[in-house]
């Protein structure tokens, strides 16, 4: 519970067993054997009591958002759930916090008291840098009524949360629109060919996409699905190593980069370095993908040095390149 | 570091109430009714009369109006510090005409107080000696003492209520309230006087409860509530199976805890006042008569006698039967005490052995369990000690405390039957002493035995009585004299003891007609040499031998008996109280230096000789006659007011509370708090049925997890959420669920449907 505290109240119930029990022995009076008999049978009922509370609780730990900017404001959530609508004594919960991305990796010792169910508890979310968060209660212990023995209960699943980098301004991102020159890419320039994919209706599917022509030819809707296959043009690049703080500047600019990219309907690969030394390669080319993307470089752990020998630039050939540094790009 | 976040602002208010009313009720009510049946002497309690059922000619005290007085003043009190704000204020205004009431009515306090005082002397003069009866010499009624005494009550109930309230609902912790409530139940155990059980245990199933509930309380007051109303019942259902599974009739010492006792008291590590044996065997293995002292039997202590069953002596005998063992033998009766012991020490040569069994003698080997002794408890009659011939006529010591010795005796089978050599000048201070009645007993004894035989004449019943031998009319006299006292007295192990400065055996016989052995023992002593036969008074132990020769004499066993000269024989044992010799009969062992023993239930005389002053006087201005008629009244019309305006007014108070409540709503100052407090609204009203809306749920969440300060207009889209809900739900109400629906979710008029 303090262990201090739980060690408190079994040495005062010690005396106070003690007590009982000299008074049994020096004085002859019923009395004697019935404060004797209630103080020994008053942790059994505690116990009685507290046992179905216990065996009844369930913790689930959530975020308060499953993604985050750097910075921003989050917590998680400890809720519990009980069929019981009574509380919990005493609980003490022993929280890990990692984060994938930089290694960090935090213990915190938590006491509640009261806790019952429906009720939710926040704890603080350190979303100071970026990667893919988790939290897990790597030890639960629930306290009786009277705060004698301690019990373990059921731990709940880890939670995770992402922290995105905040974006920074494109003026620090002036390799972009050479980039985008280079790319061949201008002002009023067509959108990528798309194909068109067909299918069968489902529900829901909006009867503007509905292909009529094919639908009477086959006597069933068939539904006009346009795909989108832009070919990527732009490779974007970092190392990925560093201190947190490092990172999130690289992660920063990087993010903003493909966001400006993604804007401008630019399909483009994020190459960078796997911590094993395998590069790895995503193309990105709508909103989705970017978070599956950032999503898959926050959930690798980072190294603190740049591994030697640098890894060759991992992008496809033919490809306008950018690699993204912290405070400085490398013009191909 | 335990967090002292509460999950929500708001907590659930009722719930909370619920169970710090039931709790502060139930300690009042129980607390109230313990002292009302232990302190409260000469009362008691009487199921049948169901009432608190007073000795000595008072009037009963009526027991709803004080279960009422205690629910009020429990209810009130829980109300008062259950205020969200102002509690103080609340308490203060309650003080305040509590001392405007009590100083109108302070003639009437300070009589009751004095009559209050007057009964608690007694119980405690009584039980510990201090601080000595007060008699309060007043002139007034006994109905106007009991009202006095009622409104004194009333006033102490009402403050502590307040006291124990603010224990139980603000501070919501064991300790304070434990150390409130112990103090009234400490004098009953220094006392020793019958507990009533019934208060006493729900008193200890508040204190489990308060236990139990304390830590989930830290968290908040709902969170202690629901574990307080689940605990409540169910240590009140543990400490009734604890009474049912051990039952205090019957109860004994367990020998673990006696012989633990035993142990650490013979470590000396604690100063003992007496040895086990009750006082008149020294420490030193010195023995002989001269190294016991002058001990007296005080019957001024003989009050109610508890045993703890603890095994003094070990007997094995060759004779089967009862067995009196004969400790210590008193000739004086002085009206308080016996004294005049009369003892010897063992002397003499060890004679040869065989000459026990060639008389058909049954021999038997005492042991003392608790250390050495030098006083040899005997069998009737012995012939032989420690293989030394002798005859003891009175009691013996022996040369040196041992801690086993071998009796040879003769087992007492029929009649008495003359020997030679005994002659009755011989015995020490001659016969005359063994027939000596004080004078101012001897007066009162003859008119009792007198009047006594003629109702036994009246009744029909034979006399008993059936000996023929040659001490027949001893023996005769005996049985009757025996018949005589259990016709008119009560065995009874609770008698209290007799007042100061009355003589034992008259107020046995006249006023109180309860006792035990040492009542019917020395009773009987006196009768019988008012009717001219030499009678002392014997203490030792009756037991029964079983067929196996073995038997533990246990303390419970000790007991007083009587024995009668018979010319040509000698002493001769006469039972003189009404039950079998085996059975237990305690009777407190003499020891050189008498312990007070407790004595409750004992009025002292109010006569004008007793030595106590009176305190009391009226006020010059103030006559008992005026005072009758204003103070006659109020006490009892207040003692029913209370609980009824309390009642009454509870649902108007809840309403005014709510109402304040929605108000601080919209007008508290920071915004998140009012959103959050509208949120836990909405919570009370699922209960209802009520529903939050997605907008207020958002708006919830906004005001507890995000750093952005809720703008008025989104604290009053809140409220408007919250208002349609409750008017949605009070709508779909049937009839008779809108009121209190209303009472607990009220809305400003504009609001209102």
């Amino acid at each position: 519970m303090s262990a201090v505290n739980m060690a408190g109240r079994r040495i005062v119930y010690g005396v106070a067993l003690l007590a009982a029990l000299a008074f049994q022995i020096f004085y002859d009076g019923y009395l004697t054997q019935f404060l004797l008999v209630c103080l020994l049978a008053l942790p059994v009922l505690s116990l009685l009591l507290s046992l179905p509370i216990l065996a009844g609780l369930r913790l689930a730990l959530a975020p308060s958002g499953p993604r985050l900017v750097q910075g921003q404001a989050g917590h998680w959530r400890l809720t519990a759930r009980s069929s019981l609508p009574l509380p919990v004594a005493r609980l003490a919960l022993r929280l890990t916090f990692h984060n994938a991305l930089t290694g960090a990796t935090a213990d915190q010792r938590l006491q509640l008291a009261g806790l019952a169910g429906g009720q939710t508890r926040p704890l603080p979310l350190e979303g100071d840098h970026c990667g893919a968060l988790t939290c897990r209660v790597s030890r639960a212990r629930a306290l009786d009524f009277l705060g004698l023995f301690s019990l373990p209960i059921h731990r709940p699943d880890p939670a995770q949360a992402l922290v995105l980098p905040q974006p920074v301004p494109l003026e620090e991102l002036p390799g972009l629109e050479p980039l985008l020159a280079q790319a061949g890419v201008g002002a009023g320039s067509a959108p990528d060919e798309e194909d068109e994919e067909l299918r069968d209706y489902r529900p829901g599917d909006p009867i503007r996409a509905i292909h009529w022509k094919l639908s009477s030819k086959y006597d069933a809707l068939v539904v006009r699905e346009r795909a989108r296959r832009g070919r990527p043009r732009v490779a974007l690049s970092f190392d990925l190593f560093g201190t947190p703080e490092r990172l999130d500047r690289v992660l920063a600019r990087l993010w903003t980069a493909s966001r400006f990219l993604v804007g401008r309907g630019l399909a483009h690969e994020v190459c960078w370095t796997a911590p094993d030394g395998q590069s790895r390669r995503e193309i990105v080319d709508s909103q989705n993908q970017l978070l599956s993307c950032m999503a898959r470089i926050l959930s690798q752990p980072a190294p603190a040095a740049r591994p030697q020998p640098s890894a060759p630039l991992p992008h496809s050939p033919g490809l306008s390149h950018l690699h993204i540094t912290a405070g400085e790009e490398d013009v191909p | 570091m335990t967090q002292p976040f509460s999950p929500r602002r708001q907590s659930r208010w009722g719930l909370a109430v619920l169970a710090d009313a039931l709790l502060v009720t139930v300690l009042l009510a129980a607390l109230a009714r313990f002292c009302l049946t232990t302190y409260l002497q000469p009362f008691y309690y009487d199921l049948l009369a169901v009432s608190f059922a007073p000795t000595g000619g008072l009037l009963p005290i009526p027991p709803l109006p004080a279960l009422g007085v205690c629910v009020g003043a429990g209810l009130t009190a829980t109300a008062v510090w259950s205020l969200p704000r102002f509690r103080w204020l609340a308490a203060g205004v309650l003080l305040a005409a509590a001392g405007g009431l009590l100083y109108y009515h302070r003639l009437l306090l300070s009589w009751g107080a004095l009559a209050l005082w007057e009964t608690l002397s007694v119980l405690f003069t009584d039980a510990t000696g201090f601080p000595g009866y007060f008699v309060w010499d007043t002139l007034l009624s006994p109905a106007l003492r009991q009202l006095a005494i009622q409104a004194l009550l009333a006033a102490v109930a009402a403050l502590y209520a307040l006291i124990l309230g603010w224990a139980v609902v603000r501070l919501r912790r064991f300790w304070p309230v434990f150390a409130l409530t112990l103090p009234w139940l400490i004098p009953a155990f220094l006392a020793e006087v019958e507990l009533d059980w019934s208060a006493l245990m729900a008193v200890c199933a508040c204190w489990a409860a308060l236990l139990l509930a304390s830590l989930s309380a830290r968290a908040g007051r709902d969170a202690g509530a629901r574990v307080a109303l689940l605990a409540l019942p169910a240590s009140l259902a543990l400490i009734l199976g604890v009474s049912l599974a051990f039952p205090r009739q019957g109860y004994i010492q367990p020998a673990w805890a006696a012989a633990a006792r035993d142990e650490l008291l013979a470590l000396e590590w604690f100063p003992s006042g007496s040895t086990p044996d009750g006082g008149d065997v020294p420490a030193s293995p010195n023995g002989g008569a001269e190294a016991l002292a002058e001990p007296e039997v005080d019957l001024s202590a003989a009050g109610p006698r508890r045993y703890t069953g603890r095994a003094v002596l070990q007997v094995e005998a060759t004779h089967a039967g009862p067995m009196y063992l004969r400790g210590l033998v008193y000739s004086d009766y002085t009206g308080t005490a016996w004294t005049g012991l009369q003892i010897h020490t063992l002397s003499g040569q060890a004679a040869q052995a065989s000459s026990g069994t060639a008389q058909g003698l049954s021999t038997a080997r005492i042991q003392s369990l608790s250390g050495t002794s030098a006083l040899a408890y005997l069998p009737y009659r012995t012939v032989q000690v420690q293989d030394v011939p002798t005859a003891p006529n009175a009691a013996l010591a022996l040369p040196e405390a041992v801690e086993a010795y071998s009796v040879s005796y003769l087992p007492l089978e029929g009649e008495p039957i003359p020997e030679e050599g005994t002659d009755g000048a011989a015995l020490e201070g001659g016969l005359s002493r063994y027939l000596e009645v004080p004078q101012q007993a001897a007066a009162f004894l003859r008119a009792w035995y007198q009047q006594a035989q003629r109702e036994l004449e009246d009744s029909g019943v034979q006399p008993a009585g059936g000996a023929t031998g040659p001490y027949a009319r001893q023996l005769n006299t005996s049985a009757q004299i025996a018949q005589l006292l259990a016709r008119n007295a009560q065995y009874d192990l609770g008698a209290p003891a007799v007042p100061e400065g009355e003589d034992f055996v008259s107020h046995f016989l006249g006023e109180s007609g309860r006792g035990y052995c040492v009542h019917f023992a020395s009773a009987a002593a006196l009768l019988l040499r008012l009717e001219g036969i030499p009678a002392r008074y014997v203490s030792g132990y009756a037991v029964h031998i079983p067929g196996s020769g073995q038997a533990q004499v246990l303390d419970s066993n000790a007991h007083a008996w009587v024995e009668i000269y018979l010319e040509g024989y000698g002493w001769y044992p006469v039972e003189a109280t009404p039950s079998v010799p085996s059975q237990e009969d305690p009777e407190p062992q003499p020891s050189a230096t008498p312990t007070p023993t407790p004595a409750p239930s004992t009025t002292p005389s109010r006569a004008p000789e007793a030595t106590l002053e009176p305190d009391a006087t009226l006020p010059p201005q103030q006559t008992p006659g005026e005072q009758v008629e204003t103070e006659a009244g109020t006490p009892v019309w207040l003692a029913w007011a209370i609980p009824l305006l309390a009642v009454l007014a509870a649902p108007w108070v809840l309403w005014g509370l709510r109402r304040r409540g929605w108000r601080r709503l919209e007008h508290r100052p920071d915004a998140n708090a009012a959103v959050l407090a509208a949120w836990g609204w909405f919570q009370r009203l699922e209960r209802w049925g009520g529903q939050a809306s997605p907008m207020a749920r958002e708006l919830a969440g906004k005001a507890r997890f995000s750093q952005h300060t809720l703008t008025p207009e989104e604290r009053g889209q809140m409220l408007a959420e919250l208002g349609g809900e409750i008017l949605r739900v009070r709508r779909s109400l049937p009839a008779w669920k809108r009121l209190p629906f209303a009472l607990l979710f009220p809305l400003p008029h504009s609001k209102a449907g």
